[in-house]
């Protein structure tokens, strides 16, 4: 069957399925929004813009006639071939324009000898306030339904992140919890262009408040070639700052 | 302003009239911009339907569905798919147009707002129809592209993890994602559609649709540059590397290296700016316009002609508040009249034969009322002679004083439209004048859009009311002018009179 609809092989047939029932009902949509008008106007219309091109074809006769009867030239009146040709050339200058924008001039986004690193880690920091044990009678307060046996505040610590490439700092930043009570994750989206060789990237994440050392480090030695991608990210399961 | 809008005017207009020697005023491009946009968005329209057919909706076959569609069906798959980029990139491109012209020529202020405003998140829309259009090829473009609109888009912080993450890796973007961005693509002009019809909603008789020539030549240079130029593909998207030389479609993606440049924050404050300066346009100041029309209950028997006519559905039809035995009157919405006066040359009461002192209409302008009008062309009428001309034109074409003199005067007006067909059976009467000259904005470009359209149309006797039979068509001449061709109105007027004389002479003969 693909075969015979000169599709290609791998191609779902079934696919089709949809596109036939709901194509001609898309299409019905098209076409009472105003297809109608330019594939097949209504019998007025055709007899109104009939008697209107009628008149005036008759008023542009008897204004050549009246014309040439008074012996003034009826030059410019008439349609003349440069006139098509005239379209023509327009039409020749406004595809030009068109299929050159539509892909040119060319355009340089990344330097053809640089590497790109992607610092873009989504964590969520530690809770502000560590969770507390209930005692019995404030379970007591509670309704039955309610009585979860750890009282948690929502609130975590912002991330805060610094990176060194090459012994230099190139970023420090915080990112504060998404979440209108600040309980979600905190990410990072940084970009940095590299030149094409060996680097040594060293990451520090604070989860905490923080201060003192970092909760997480990567330090790591690495050589990238012309356009290459390398993403820090931070893994699940332990994991804590990836390259990849 | 004025000023400078006036040299852009002159501008645009000497433009058009370059058009026009080709073209000819109804094929005029430049006068159909807005028609255009809507039928290259049908191209649009049909051309994806015929590719999401056929298009792989996963992140693995995408490129290589449309790579299949380019080369190995080009004579339908890939004649589509250009037809579809081609039609699109026109598209912006006589929006763009569309907007500079009626910005020139002060279309956008006082009732005119709504439509400009609504114009605005046409531009938005179409930006995204087009950019989430390039998402689906799934090539280093559309990497590129997509990565930039999602890193634009993560700066508002309104998602949880960033929406750019999708694409950090070859493994995180997955079917279903591929798919949210298919279906934008498709929504996104579904929307543009229907902000496109609100757009017109409040223009009375919109016209959507291109002259048949316009429309036929314009889809033959999509299908000739399909098949000369094909639109291609850039090599197949890698999450491992950096897109690096691209060729933009300019068209959608010249805020791309702006970005690439600038970064999110200046971008998005260039975008809400530029936006919310262009929908502020209207009232940067708003314009000052005569007072509206005004209905004479009196002499309105509730015909409907002038709602019929009105370009602006300013005017409608309702319950007979006088007790008259008529079961409507038309009542005017003065927010939305532009005094253009199209309402007074539509009633069949404005007619200048009564001897009434006060002459009173059923709906009238109370600037320029009817008695004023006839008080005008009667001195016009004095002041030509038996064998002058009466020049009736518009305050936006010709101005039709600079021809007073040698038996010719003018009679201007706010819009051709305002003339009742009975002034010119008056002028041409029994104390008349020897001819009628009728001028105004040229043809498809009438300031009140339709003026020009109705007087014809008012002449040919086949909209009310019309010019009586009895009068003398050779003495009545049009001539559609703008404000630049006051010398081709000047021969005009020279040659007309030449014919009147061999009328004179013929009668005199006889």
């Amino acid at each position: 069957m693909n075969e015979l609809l000169g599709l290609d092989p791998d191609f779902p047939i079934f696919y089709l399925i949809p596109v036939l029932v709901f194509g001609p009902i898309f299409f019905t949509i098209l076409y009472q929004f105003g297809l109608k008008d330019i594939i097949n106007p209504s019998l007025e219309d055709r007899q109104y813009r009939q008697t209107l091109k009628q008149h005036e074809d008759d008023l542009q006769n008897e204004r050549l006639r009246k014309l040439e009867a008074s012996g003034l030239s009826p030059a410019g009146l008439k349609r003349h071939p440069l006139q098509w040709l005239g379209q023509a050339l327009t039409y020749i200058m406004f595809a030009g324009v068109i299929v050159y924008f539509s892909s040119a001039p060319s355009y340089q986004a990344h330097p053809p000898d640089k590497a790109e690193i992607r610092l873009s880690l989504t964590h969520p920091g530690r809770h502000k306030v560590e969770c507390r044990k209930r005692t019995r009678e404030e379970l007591q307060k509670l309704s039955a339904n309610m009585r979860a046996p750890l009282s948690c505040a929502r609130e975590r610590w912002p991330l805060v992140v610094k990176m060194v490439l090459d012994g230099k700092l190139v970023f420090s930043g915080t990112a504060q919890p998404t979440g209108l009570s600040n309980d979600g994750h905190s990410s990072f989206y940084e970009k940095f262009t590299v030149g094409e060789k060996a680097h040594r990237i060293e990451v520090q994440l604070w989860d905490g408040d923080g201060t003192g050392e970092p909760d997480y480090v990567l330090n790591r030695n690495v050589t990238l070639s012309p356009l290459e991608i390398l993403v820090i990210g931070f893994g699940g399961s332990g994991q804590g700052l990836t390259l990849q | 302003m004025t000023r400078f809008r006036r040299s852009l005017q002159n501008g645009l207009m000497y433009a058009e009239a370059a058009f026009d020697r080709p073209f000819g005023p109804a094929w005029n491009p430049l006068r159909q911009m807005g028609t255009l946009t809507f039928f290259y968005f049908w191209i649009v329209a049909i051309s994806g339907i015929y590719l999401y057919i056929l298009f792989d909706t996963t992140v693995g076959g995408a490129y290589r569905s449309v790579e299949h569609l380019t080369h190995q069906q080009w004579y339908l798959g890939g004649v589509m798919r250009s037809l579809h980029r081609y039609a699109s990139d026109a598209m912006v491109m006589s929006m763009a147009l569309h907007l500079t012209r009626e910005f020139i020529f002060d279309r956008y202020r006082d009732v005119r707002w709504f439509t400009w405003f609504t114009g605005v998140p046409i531009i938005w829309f179409l930006f995204i129809s087009g950019v989430s259009g390039y998402w689906l090829v799934w090539d280093v473009l559309a990497q590129y592209v997509a990565i930039g609109s999602m890193e634009w888009i993560d700066w508002l912080g309104i998602f949880g993890e960033p929406v750019a993450n999708n694409f950090l890796l070859p493994g995180n973007l997955t079917d279903r994602f591929f798919t949210l961005m298919v279906f934008m693509h498709i929504f996104a002009p579904l929307f543009l559609l229907f902000i496109m019809w609100i757009h017109v909603m409040r223009v009375s008789q919109p016209k959507v649709n291109p002259p048949r020539g316009l429309a036929l030549g314009s889809l033959a240079m999509f299908v000739a540059l399909a098949l000369i130029w094909p639109a291609t593909s850039h090599a197949p998207a890698d999450l491992n590397q950096v897109p690096g030389d691209l060729n933009l479609d300019w068209f959608y993606m010249f805020l791309y290296p702006v970005f690439d440049e600038w970064g999110a924050g200046p971008m998005w404050g260039l975008a809400i700016g530029v936006s919310v300066m262009v929908a502020a346009m209207p009232w940067m100041p708003p314009l000052k316009r005569p007072k509206p029309a005004q209905v004479y209950l009196d002499k309105c028997n509730g015909c409907t002609r002038c709602f019929e006519d009105c370009p602006f559905g300013a005017i409608t039809m309702a319950p007979r508040s006088d007790g008259k035995p008529f079961e409507r009157e038309a009542v005017v919405a003065s927010d939305l009249c532009t005094s253009c006066g199209i309402c007074v040359g539509s009633c069949p009461v404005s007619t200048p034969f009564r001897s009434s002192e006060e002459l009173i209409t059923g709906i009238d302008l109370p600037d320029l009322n009817l008695k004023h009008l006839r008080d005008k062309t009667q001195h016009a009428m004095a002041r030509a002679g038996s064998d002058g001309v009466v020049v009736f034109g518009c305050d936006y074409g010709v101005d039709v004083k600079h021809m007073n003199g040698d038996g010719v005067q003018g009679v201007s007006m706010p819009c051709i439209g305002m003339l009742p067909p009975s002034f010119m059976d008056y002028a041409l009467g029994k104390d008349g004048v020897a001819g009628v000259l009728i001028t105004g904005c040229k043809e498809c470009e009438c300031f009140s859009r339709l003026g020009n359209r109705w007087t014809i149309e008012r002449i040919a006797g086949v909209r009310d009311p019309y010019l009586r039979k009895r009068v003398d068509r050779r003495r009545l001449g049009v001539f559609w002018a703008s404000r630049i061709d006051g010398e081709d109105l000047k021969t005009e007027i020279s040659r007309f009179k030449e014919v009147l004389e061999g009328i004179g002479e013929e009668g005199g003969g006889q």
